[in-house]
């Protein structure tokens, strides 16, 4: 490990850049994110929020700059995807929950095939996170038969099942319905009590603002401005942060 | 009208013959049993290989099944049967059929299931590689289920109408359930035998059919 890199910081990011084709999506991006810290990433559609989150993971290639998760560089060309994957939970905007499987199967399936874990210890394991999530006696249901709520939930329990050192949220709540928001907010919120590591990408304004440590705000591919809730939502005079705001406001009402 | 009716079905003769449609009927049955085995195994063998998407083998794939399904069965047959002796090779007609059919069936198979690798959502890989599944184990564990549960109607009719070319067979004088049935009727001069072989073909497709039905409905998609 480079000597001279942050300690604290869990997760970072240099200069990390991405286009699709000619049009850039992220213009050099540093981004760290300490153990235990939840940050939360808003911005307009097209900003690039989704494309960095899904780059530290890796479903996207950055096509410059460095990604490590603790002295693991993300980045490296020779690393193994799988190993880097099974450390990082991943939560989709459309759950993709697999729809052939049971909510158990869905949560030890990579318990068993990734961490191979004995097939009883494997389901153990997923059921004490379906617990985690309320859902254990939801264990035998297939996603079809669950509420979208409850299926994001599912989502959060095969992440958390892995015991990844970081969790990414890629706008967990935009597709569901308003009354079933607070119950996937109300997971995440536990998991924050918990000390868990949370990169959450959303449209939850009043989520950021409540649970974040810090707030990101990204526009046309940059980091135009990052602080407290306090700071991004009450004090900053920065212009685009403030027409986003308002537009938002806007839209609530 | 009795004697039309007489002249099709003749209870003597469908009596006579019967026991050599029997045995072209089970010639065909076996026929066509292995055609579907080996027909959909190689052809979602190649459907998955080509998911890897490796460059020369997927060039490999595609023109292997655009020949296949640009040629008439019976042109392969003939070819497999009749030309590839010239270079030292081989096949007995029996054999020969189970291949052509098989390749066919492989060539239409690829691309259906193919269809279905193809329409999977991309939240259903990236679910899987999310947690760490190598891109093989997310193939198998996770899209080939639901890509096979959606091709399936497709999947069943073109195995059905392609099995059903065993009859082509006759033509490299394998003794099944057709080439009896000529040859009887032939003997007879009668073409009661024809009659009985058509429903020796009902005992064969009719229930595939059915079963095809029957797994339609039971792994269709939940909506």
């Amino acid at each position: 490990m480079a000597a001279n890199a942050p300690a604290q910081a869990l997760l970072r990011m240099r200069g990390i850049e991405k286009s699709f084709g000619v049009v850039p999506i992220l213009k050099g991006i540093d981004l760290d994110v300490a153990a235990g810290e939840l940050v939360a990433i808003i911005g307009p559609s097209g900003s690039g929020k989704s494309t960095l989150l899904r780059c530290i993971n890796r479903l996207e290639e950055p096509q410059a700059g460095s990604i490590h998760l603790d002295d693991v560089e993300i980045t490296g060309k020779r690393v193994n995807l799988s190993t880097i994957r099974r450390d990082i939970g991943m939560v989709f905007q459309a759950f993709n929950l697999y729809p052939h499987f049971t909510a158990e199967r869905n949560v030890s399936l990579a318990l068993s095939k990734v961490r191979k874990l004995p097939a009883a210890e494997a389901s153990e394991r997923a059921l004490a996170a379906l617990e985690q999530v309320g859902l254990r006696h939801k264990a035998k249901a297939f996603p079809a038969e669950l509420s979208g709520g409850q299926q994001q939930r599912v989502a959060i329990a095969r992440s958390m099942a892995m015991t990844p050192k970081l969790y990414l949220f890629d706008e967990p709540t935009s597709a569901l319905d308003p009354e079933l928001v607070g119950e996937v907010l109300a997971v995440m919120q536990e998991m924050k009590a918990k000390g868990q590591t949370m990169v959450v990408v959303t449209h939850e304004m009043a989520f950021a603002r409540q649970a974040a440590d810090r707030v990101i705000f990204m526009d046309e591919g940059v980091v135009v401005e990052q602080g407290t809730p306090d700071e991004i939502f009450r004090y900053s005079v920065n212009p685009r942060l403030s027409s986003f705001l308002r537009n938002y406001r806007g839209k609530e009402a | 009208m009795d004697e039309i009716g007489k002249f099709f079905f003749d209870g003597t003769i469908a009596a006579a013959v019967l026991p050599f449609l029997f045995e072209g009927f089970l010639v065909t049955l076996q026929l066509s049993v292995l055609t579907i085995l080996f027909g959909l195994a190689l052809g979602l063998a190649l459907a998955c290989a080509r998911a890897y998407g490796i460059m020369p083998l997927n060039l490999l794939i595609v023109a292997f099944v655009d020949i296949l399904r640009s040629l008439p069965a019976l042109v392969i047959l003939i070819c497999i049967y009749f030309v590839l002796p010239e270079y030292e090779i081989r096949i007995d007609a029996y054999w020969a059929t189970v291949l052509t059919l098989g390749l066919v069936l492989a060539a239409f198979s690829e691309e259906i299931f193919w269809a279905g690798i193809t329409s999977v959502p991309k939240g259903q890989w990236e679910g899987g590689l999310s947690t760490g599944l190598t891109f093989t184990q997310t193939l198998f564990y996770i899209v080939l289920y639901q890509a096979v549960q959606m091709v399936i109607p497709p999947l069943t009719n073109k195995t059905i109408s392609i099995t059903k070319n065993t009859a082509l067979a006759s033509v490299v004088s394998v003794s099944e359930l057709l080439n009896q049935a000529s040859s009887q009727q032939a003997l007879y001069a009668n073409p009661t035998p024809l009659t009985v072989a058509a429903l020796f073909y009902l005992a064969v497709f009719a229930p595939l059919v059915v079963l095809s039905r029957h797994i339609e409905s039971r792994y269709a998609v939940k909506r």
